[in-house]
């Protein structure tokens, strides 16, 4: 029975070292194994491990997938003196756990280093810069992308010798004008506007006079042409008129001088004229009438 | 002494038990292996933390218990979505309780825009999705922030606000999913859409001002238009005027003149004799309508002279 109570209490006591000197590394993960604060060994590939139980040698884990952080906003000057405040974001990942292990001590002091640099590399970077390469309605001209690269290639050559740190990717999150500027661009993006909507108002107008001018101008060209239409009727129905006239009137020319000329003194004789007639005039003849005149 | 040969009584009193509970909990621990995976899922086997199936289908599987194989499930159908507004200037923005900045956009033409979009997205790679980014959909929207604003930059106001709306969603879509397969983050987009597009509130007036004057053109365009339409036909109504005035202008000229010739020739027509007497009619009736008329009328003799120098003194005297 003793020898059957200590091979019980042997194999927990058995299990219990194998459960704390046994451990899984993950593919995610970088361990440090550490005693007593002292580098022992990296295991980079996952798997199955062991080491001393306990105490004895410490398991350090760290992520191996890409970590990622915004920087504050921060007021940047560029070449030609532009202000410009600009936030931005930082990709990295550890690329020799032993360097970040020995030189940071946790994550939020490597994305304090880390955030500094950018930051300073980035206002260096931009004094090289115009704001026509941020801003422009010319693709071409915008170097947003070569900036960010240039930062990246910066500081990674100090970020992986110096903490183990690899800047995946960086990029410009944000852009803002400080406030002052910002009440500027309000300003003159009004007075913009108002000067297109005059422009339509204008154009507007112009169209319309362009549109009636030339719409008088059709009206009176219809107009005109129906006159001289009306005219050339007018005239054939006053040439055949004269016409006819001429045609029944030559038949007799004396007698159409005869009716004419009665038609004048119709005239011309009115309430006051004064007329003074000869007693020898055809009218009168008859006044100094005698037989013999008969004969 | 007492409690251990109590224990031992116990022992051996349930020795059969015993086995059976040992037997019972280890049968336990092996099930604990079955694991589901359902129909929008897919899974990632690991041994002793080691991917050795990263494509496990839907249905029933069997792992070796914990601690030696572990599953992580990958929701890889499910469309996900996500809403960009960091260019919203919207009441609760915590950036601009942090800094006190405005949200917006400059555009190519230094004007400032609001802008919102939603990126709709699913994992298209599980392992990639699991193993390089710790924070996916950060990164996603760290990218799609600085694509926005890169695309935005070089794009004039107006264009941004009228008809690049498509471009820019092509642009974003396109250049997010290179930024995210550079870094291998097993995501994929598969939609991209422009929600808001504004000015800023400040100046939000000054552009639907510009609105109303793009109506106002249109409607005064329409307006000549119309005048056009009434004056065209108004003219053509005069001109049928003028044309008709002027036909009856011509026949009533030549009825006119059929008219007056005709009495003419009636009366030239007749024989000489009958003419001349009708001459004469009409010269008497002409006489004894028109003398009637006029107050002053003097008749003289030719033959007698004194009498011509008297009504030439009268005549005079008259005048005066």
């Amino acid at each position: 029975m003793k020898r059957n109570m200590l091979f019980v209490v042997c194999s927990i006591i058995i299990i219990v070292l194998i459960s704390l000197s046994i451990f899984i590394v993950d593919e995610r993960e970088f361990v440090i194994i550490t005693q007593f604060g002292r580098v022992v060994r990296i295991i980079e590939k996952p798997g199955l491990y062991f080491k001393l139980p306990a105490f004895l040698e410490n398991i350090n884990r760290f992520d191996k997938r890409v970590e990622i952080f915004k920087t504050q906003p921060i007021q940047l000057l560029l070449r030609d003196k532009n202000p410009i405040i600009l936030t931005s974001f930082v990709c990295y990942k550890i690329s020799d756990p032993l360097t970040y292990f020995q030189s940071l001590t946790n994550k939020d002091v490597a994305i304090q280093r880390l955030s500094d640099m950018t930051i300073s590399t980035l206002g260096s970077t931009l004094g090289e810069y115009t704001i026509e390469n941020i801003i422009n309605t010319d693709a071409v001209k915008i170097k947003l992308s070569e900036i960010e690269e240039k930062v990246i290639s910066v500081c990674n050559q100090k970020a992986k010798s110096k903490y183990g740190i690899e800047i995946i990717s960086f990029g410009i999150q944000r852009i803002n004008y400080p406030t002052i500027v910002l009440e500027s661009v309000y300003n003159r993006m009004q007075a913009e506007r108002d000067k297109e909507a005059q422009r339509y108002r204008a154009e507007g107008m112009e169209e319309f006079t362009k549109i009636e001018a030339t719409a008088a101008k059709e009206a009176a060209q219809i107009e005109a042409e129906a006159y001289k239409k009306a005219e050339i009727i007018k005239g054939e129905g006053d040439k055949k008129a004269i016409e006819i006239y001429t045609k029944a009137y030559s038949k007799d020319p004396k007698f159409y001088e005869f009716l004419k000329s009665l038609d004048v003194y119709n005239e011309i004789l009115k309430e006051k004229t004064t007329l003074i007639l000869s007693t020898e005039s055809d009218l009168l003849k008859y006044l100094n009438y005698k037989e013999k005149d008969e004969k | 002494m007492s409690i251990l040969s109590e224990i031992k009584i116990i022992i051996l009193q349930s020795k059969k038990y015993y086995y059976t509970v040992i037997l019972g909990l280890f049968v336990l621990y092996l099930c604990s292996g079955i694991y589901f995976i359902s129909q929008n899922e897919i899974g990632v086997l690991m041994r002793f933390g080691k991917v050795i199936d990263a494509n496990v289908m839907q249905g029933i599987h069997y792992a070796l218990p914990w601690p030696i194989d572990k599953v992580e499930k990958v929701p890889i159908k499910t469309i996900k979505r996500i809403i960009i507004d960091d260019f919203l200037d919207l009441p609760n923005n915590t950036f601009y309780k942090n800094t006190g900045l405005a949200s917006y956009c400059i555009t190519g033409d230094n004007n400032v825009i609001n802008i919102s979009c939603v990126i709709q997205y699913s994992i298209s790679n599980a392992v990639d999705y699991i193993l390089n980014v710790k924070d996916n959909e950060i990164l996603l929207h760290n990218m799609a922030d600085n694509i926005i604003i890169k695309c935005l930059l070089q794009l004039p106001v107006d264009e941004i606000l009228t008809y690049s709306k498509i471009k820019i969603e092509n642009y974003i879509k396109s250049e997010l999913q290179n930024k995210l397969d550079e870094l291998k983050c097993g995501l994929n987009i598969s939609f991209v859409e422009l929600k808001d597009v504004k000015p800023p509130q400040k100046v939000q007036q000054a552009f639907n001002n510009v609105i109303n004057a793009k109506m106002e053109k249109e409607m005064t365009i329409d307006r000549a238009k119309g005048e056009v339409n009434r004056m065209i036909p108004t003219a053509r109504g005069r001109a049928n005027r003028m044309i008709e005035e002027a036909n009856s202008y011509k026949s009533t000229a030549v009825l006119r003149a059929e008219g007056d010739t005709k009495r003419f020739s009636d009366i030239v027509s007749q024989n000489k004799e009958a003419a001349s007497l009708t001459k004469k009619r009409l010269y008497l009736e002409f006489i004894k309508e028109i003398f009637p008329k006029i107050e002053n009328k003097y008749i003289i003799s030719n033959k007698d002279k004194m009498n011509a120098e008297k009504f030439k003194i009268f005549i005079e005297k008259l005048k005066e």
